[in-house]
């Protein structure tokens, strides 16, 4: 693989940059640190702000990272896929199944006694149970009729119907509960234990990898199935080990971050735009790095750094995410896909 | 599966016909469990008092156990110690600052989750003056501040969302304490956990005065009441998008109504949360209903009638007997979630002073509202 200077440039600006932004997320939060204190904070085990620095801020920026890689590749690995501009990791509804499990947890306790099981297992067992259903559905379906069309459809007729199940149950459900399911439903790049954020990581690892080290069938299968099989690439199995990996990531970050939007969507596009090459390797690298970057960036504003207060990050990775978009799509003037 | 619901039936019956009032406060073994609560208890084990919440939501086989310690040298005694009484404490739920006014510790309070739903003056002007601070949203309440402003505990009242944040909070020493109140079902039980506020601010006797004085004003009251021939018909809740929203059966609203007197329509509905019923059900059943209770967020009758062509119909709404429960003490709030929930005695009388105003002839109504015409 050779890389461009001008790829190694951008490469290191980004890099450069999520140093930067890694850091402004740690050192802002709702209470002010002064930079002195800071760094105190960070070795001096006593210090108050060295809890608040280990236990609170550093654990969300590694997830807000994590969210941002993995989200960025699943939606990259989707418009590879069905070969869309569109696709995200919303279109194989596994999201929607997430959420479905999570609704059922929340929404449905009353119901099916559910009780017994304290909500911090409950929400991310559920939800990836959910999603694990969605995605075994989707592959039975797909074994049987092997059409990225049909494949499409299936996931628009799973994401219906669990919306429909959790419409239900939303109904049916108390206030409090409601409550609870709406600001799941947000999403979060809220603290995660270290437990949380290793099967964050490893879920992306694996993705990445199996990216990576299928860089050039995945370049051929962009070129359509003829091309894809005239250079001897399995479609069928890579296609199925698409939807496993992209599945399985958007599984576990929908159990533990709740239904993030945009940033599958919008991550793949700002790589392609900015890095205008079809080089799925390099695209791997610049969508990891891009996604960190742009959950970071969302997640320093969604704090409201020294207020209380905090936005859903969902809102915000949509309202800061479409302009970006769109104005470099205007600067460079076309669409690259 | 029928079978097991007809045991379930049975026992539920049957645990049904012990009235809170049969019920003694046990002292055994040195364990003591509310008279009306479900959801606390207290015991005490080598001269340390601890304090045990259960199930602080419906359905949950959670619990919490805290060692109350009141000298710092016994702190280390026990792995979940609280030292008492509180001198900082914050809080997701306004109803946590009407314990905290009855028993005078608003001083003590330094932060809470959405100021703007106090309804408190009191408290109102603390937080224009900083001295209460604004916590953010419930369910994501500002970890950092209560971490560097030695907050040595926090009620929650959510159902046990966020976890992340609390095990943080819990690792920096401040433990974060259910209060399950509202998911009780006696009004009387949710203004027992006083004693819980009573004991975290070492004012054991003063919480348990209070409440003995709120039960004895609640149950003389609803006594009064019931001597009355007639119960007046209501209807309780409001329209949202076609559907009516309702108390359901065994509802801490619908014992209100029972305790003051009053017929409601729909009592012997069974539900999953709240009622949920078809307007045309509503009219079809409840038409002559004389008095309409928490009508939701209007304030004026016009825009209800707007709703839907059936509400002017109803005998409550063209007898302008419709009330709301948005009174508040300030320009902010609702008073019926904050003092509403540890003084039902007042809400009791107002709901007396509606069905049966003969009988507290200078009584003001505190909570409920007339909506005007």
């Amino acid at each position: 693989m050779s890389i461009k200077t001008s790829h190694t440039r951008l490469f290191l600006y980004l890099i450069l940059g999520l140093i930067v932004l890694f850091c402004t997320n740690v050192f802002l939060g709702s209470i002010h640190i002064s930079i002195e204190e800071f760094f105190r904070g960070l070795y001096d085990a006593s210090s108050t702000n060295h809890l608040i620095i280990h236990a609170v801020r550093i654990p969300k920026a590694l997830s807000s990272i994590l969210i941002g890689i993995g989200l960025g590749l699943a939606g990259f690995l989707m418009q590879i896929l069905f070969r869309n501009p569109l696709s995200g990791p919303y279109v194989l509804g596994v999201t929607t199944g997430g959420s479905l499990g999570a609704a059922l947890f929340i929404l449905g306790s009353a119901l099916f006694s559910f009780g017994f099981i304290h909500p911090k297992f409950g929400i991310p067992l559920f939800s990836s149970l959910g999603s694990l259903a969605v995605l075994a559905m989707i592959l039975v379906v797909y074994k049987r009729i092997k059409d990225p069309m049909t494949l499409l459809i299936t996931g628009i007729l799973f994401s219906s119907i669990s919306g429909a199940v959790i419409s239900l149950l939303a109904y049916f459900s108390s206030a409090e509960r409601l409550r609870e399911f709406v600001f799941w439903s947000y999403g979060s790049t809220h603290l995660m234990n270290t437990y949380e954020l290793f099967l964050l990581a490893l879920s992306c690892v694996l993705c990445f990898v199996f990216a990576l080290k299928n860089a050039k069938p995945l370049e051929a299968f962009l070129a359509g199935d003829v091309m894809a099989k005239t250079l001897g690439v399995d479609v069928d199995k890579i296609r199925f080990q698409i939807i496993i990996f992209t599945g399985l990531t958007v599984g576990v970050l929908t159990a533990f971050a709740g239904p993030i939007a945009f940033v599958g969507l919008v991550v793949p596009h700002i790589s392609r735009q900015i890095l205008k090459t079809s080089n799925v390797r390099l695209q791997l690298i610049s969508v990891s790095l891009i996604g960190s970057l742009f959950v970071l960036a969302c997640d320093v504003v969604a704090t409201l750094p020294g207020s209380a207060l905090s936005l859903p990050i969902n809102a915000v990775t949509s309202i800061i995410g479409a302009p970006i978009l769109l104005f470099i799509v205007i600067k460079t003037k076309r669409f690259i896909f | 599966m029928k079978s097991y619901g007809l045991v379930i039936a049975i026992i539920m019956l049957l645990s049904g016909c012990n009235t809170p009032n049969d019920k003694q406060t046990s002292i055994e073994k040195n364990q003591w469990s509310p008279k009306y609560a479900k959801g606390f208890s207290f015991e005490k084990k080598d001269g340390i008092t601890y304090l045990n919440i259960k199930n602080p939501w419906p359905g949950s086989i959670y619990t919490q156990q805290f060692a109350l310690i009141s000298k710092e040298k016994d702190l280390k005694k026990a792995s979940t110690a609280i030292k008492i009484p509180l001198k900082r404490w914050a809080t997701s739920s306004t109803s946590h600052v009407g314990f905290a006014q009855e028993l005078d510790e608003i001083n003590s309070l330094k932060a809470i989750s959405r100021t703007s739903y106090v309804s408190s003056k009191d408290v109102q002007n603390r937080i224009e003056n900083n001295e209460i601070r604004e916590l953010g949203q419930s369910n994501q309440p500002d970890v950092e501040w209560m971490i560097s402003n030695q907050i040595e505990a926090f009620f929650n009242f959510s159902i046990g969302d966020n976890s992340a944040e609390f095990t943080v909070l819990e690792k920096a020493g401040v433990p974060v304490i259910y209060i399950g109140e509202w998911s009780e079902q006696h009004p009387l039980a949710r203004a027992e956990w006083i004693k819980v506020f009573g004991l975290l601010f070492d004012k054991q006797k003063q919480a348990d005065s209070i409440f003995l004085k709120i039960e004895e004003d609640y149950l003389q009251w609803s006594e009064r009441a019931k001597t009355q021939d007639t119960s007046p018909k209501i209807i309780s809740g409001s329209l949202y998008n076609g559907i009516w929203y309702a108390p359901q059966k065994d509802s801490y609203m619908q014992k209100f109504y029972e305790d003051a007197h009053l017929d409601y329509i729909w009592k012997d509905l069974e539900y999953t949360g709240s009622l949920q019923l078809d307007m045309e059900f509503v009219f079809g059943t409840a038409k002559n209903a004389s008095i309409w209770l928490n009508s939701s967020e209007f304030q004026s009758i016009e825009p209800l009638m707007k709703l839907h062509p059936l509400i002017p119909k109803l005998s409550a709404v063209q007898k302008n007997k419709v009330y709301n429960t948005l009174k508040t003490n300030s320009s902010k709030g609702v008073l019926f979630y904050e003092k509403g929930v540890v003084r039902p005695d007042l809400v009791l009388k107002d709901l007396i002073q509606i069905g049966h105003p003969q009988l507290f002839k200078d009584h003001k109504l505190q909570f409920f509202a007339k909506l005007d015409r």
